[in-house]
């Protein structure tokens, strides 16, 4: 910053006095290029989201069928209190966050523990072509991958329930049954994001200075000391964004349910995404599903906003500890 | 690390086991895929068989694979370029100059991110019926680069704030002007990082089927709507899914896999401090 007057005082000097001169010094000025540079994304960002977002809030205020042709009815919070009121809602919210916590967490400890395997393994036969197989779930396509496993969930042609019989078991009808879809939905979303735990537990160890790794290792430290007082130190910021990421992603699951199960048997797989989406289009109640809509981006946005402040705090601890 | 050959060996079996279990669906997929109808359901289920092809002339006789592929590749090039585009900028200036709302600028970028999209789609398909963007190219491309620019940006900022400050601040020494300041210093060393955020994007928008399936029907559809297509209105039909499945998700795989080591490396050299 303090550099600019300089900067631009050997520019003026050098270029032939003019607009032209004068643009490029005004540009030079480190406060006003940014502020030019973030204009287009910011441009974006209104017309393509705060505009829908606005419109979303606004609706939610009004009682709307898009099917029955009469204008939108104001009722004030009406909407938000039919929610609050709703014991479906609250299941679907319920469910969803625990679906959110059992898929992060199982997918965090397995994408650790992977990672750690696959680092330690750096110089091992076949590696990259492990890896890459790893790696695969991540690429596909979620609809697929939910047409895919309804064929290997299949009852009684499924791969898996061949695997079942072979072992003598009974045969369980994964998707259909009510104690056993909201696990099946479960394990494939743990198997397709799994590998990015991995992915990012690869980055965060990178991050590890390797003198810090080998002194751990002339200390003898446990298997857990390494992993807190090494591991997670130094790859802790990008740790916490793949968690950060995967909540969010977790939070509006839909393309895998909607080709599974959609939401069923009964509601058991009932994401609240997905019953925003029935309520909508189903039941076209615009201004309730707008409500829940903004609920939910308010949900979305404390834990968010949480998540960034405690990493902050933690971030200017450390900067104030001497080094 | 050092470690004894039979802890090695060990490691080893067991990365092994994973990623084969881990890969198995696919695998199975692609298997199913080049069965008879008959000997798709068959139990035991065959693993060793001949292998035909019917189940892909089927998929194709239906519809036009060649078309929605075609789709796919333009919308996720066209929505990825145009976030990059977008994003390029504002992540240097956030990176690089920094004020007191650059943190909620990024947070609230984030924040547009965690709306399912379902809530916004009436507006946007409002938005897109009065627009004449309905079943449109451009219009997706639009979607889905709003849809990745907060990841974008965010990545993008990552990658450029851990480059080393010294040698911006010597090139500054040097005189060098912001242009040149970014075309021979930023780029070059960022690269990596913005080939892997850009490969990222290209994934994102490739898989992407809430939009796709709810604003395109047919010109502009890409193969996730190709693949939903086959998903839902008749019965199971084992090798017919599994071919279109295949089709679905082979070429996003087979880039995906070309790409590995820089998508990996990308994300790794951003971690290195």
């Amino acid at each position: 910053m303090d550099t600019a007057p300089g900067v631009s005082a050997t520019h003026a000097l050098s270029d032939p006095p003019g607009v032209g001169a004068r643009l490029a010094a005004l540009l030079q000025r480190r406060s006003v290029l940014p502020t030019l540079l973030l204009v287009p994304v910011l441009l974006f960002f209104i017309v393509w989201n705060t505009v829908p977002t606005l419109w979303l809030l606004g609706l939610s205020f009004y009682r709307f069928s898009l099917t029955s042709g009469r204008p939108p009815i104001f009722t004030g919070f009406g909407n938000f209190e039919s929610i609050l009121q709703d014991s479906e809602v609250w299941l679907a919210l319920s469910r969803t966050f625990l679906f959110v916590i059992l898929a992060v967490g199982i997918e965090t400890v397995l994408g650790l523990l992977l990672g750690l395997l696959f680092w330690n393994s750096q110089r091992l036969p076949g590696r990259r072509v492990a890896l890459t197989m790893l790696f695969t779930p991540m690429v596909l396509t979620p609809v697929a991958a939910g047409t895919f496993w309804r064929l290997i969930y299949d009852p009684t042609f499924g791969v898996l329930s061949a695997m079942l019989r072979g072992l003598g078991l009974p045969t369980v009808n994964f998707l259909g049954d009510a104690r056993t879809a909201f696990g099946s939905v479960l394990a494939v979303d743990v198997w397709m994001w799994t590998p990015f735990m991995v992915l990012m537990t690869l980055a965060a160890l990178a991050s590890v200075p390797k003198a810090e790794l080998e002194a751990a290792e002339i200390d003898r430290l446990s298997f857990l000391q390494r992993l807190r007082l090494v591991i997670l130190h130094h790859g802790k910021f990008i740790l916490m964004l793949g968690i950060l990421l995967r909540t969010i992603d977790a939070f509006k699951t839909m393309d895998l349910i909607y080709d599974m199960t959609f939401g069923g048997p009964g509601s058991t797989t009932q994401l609240v995404a997905i019953m925003l989406y029935r309520r909508a289009f189903e039941v076209f109640s615009m201004g309730w599903s707008s409500a829940l809509a903004v609920i939910l981006l308010l949900i979305s946005i404390a834990f968010t906003a949480t998540f960034i402040f405690v990493l902050h705090a933690r971030e200017r601890r450390k900067q104030d500890m001497p080094a | 690390m050092r470690s004894s050959p039979l802890k090695t060996l060990l490691t080893t079996l067991l990365g092994w086991i994973v990623a084969f279990a881990l890969f198995f669906p696919i695998f199975w997929m692609v298997l199913t895929s080049f069965k008879t109808e008959l000997g798709a359901i068959s139990t035991p289920p065959e693993v060793f068989f001949r292998p035909v092809i019917t189940a892909y002339q089927e998929v194709q006789a239906r519809s036009n694979y060649l078309h929605f592929a075609l789709n796919s590749i333009l919308i996720s090039v066209g929505g990825t370029l145009v976030a990059m585009l977008l994003s390029i900028p504002a992540a240097y200036a956030m990176a690089f100059h920094p004020s007191h709302r650059t943190r909620s600028t990024l947070l609230w970028m984030l924040s547009t991110k965690m709306l399912p999209p379902v809530g916004v789609l009436v507006p946007i398909y409002l938005l897109f019926r009065t627009s004449h963007l309905l079943d449109s190219r451009i219009g997706l491309i639009g979607i889905y680069a709003l849809m990745n620019l907060p990841i974008v940006v965010w990545m993008l900022f990552t990658f450029f704030r851990e480059m080393p400050k010294d040698i911006l601040e010597a090139g500054r020494m040097d005189g060098a002007t912001t242009w040149n300041e970014v075309v021979h210093l930023l780029m070059p060393l960022t690269l990596p990082g913005m080939a892997s955020t850009a490969l990222l994007s290209l994934i994102l928008c490739w898989n992407e089927a809430f939009w796709s399936l709810n604003l395109t029907s047919s010109s502009a559809a890409p193969l996730t709507t190709f693949i939903a297509s086959f998903s839902s209105p008749e019965g199971l039909f084992f090798a017919k899914l599994s071919a279109a499945s295949t089709l679905a998700v082979a070429p996003i795989l087979v880039f995906g896999w070309i790409s590995q080591r820089q998508l990996v490396r990308g994300l790794t050299f951003g971690a290195v401090k």
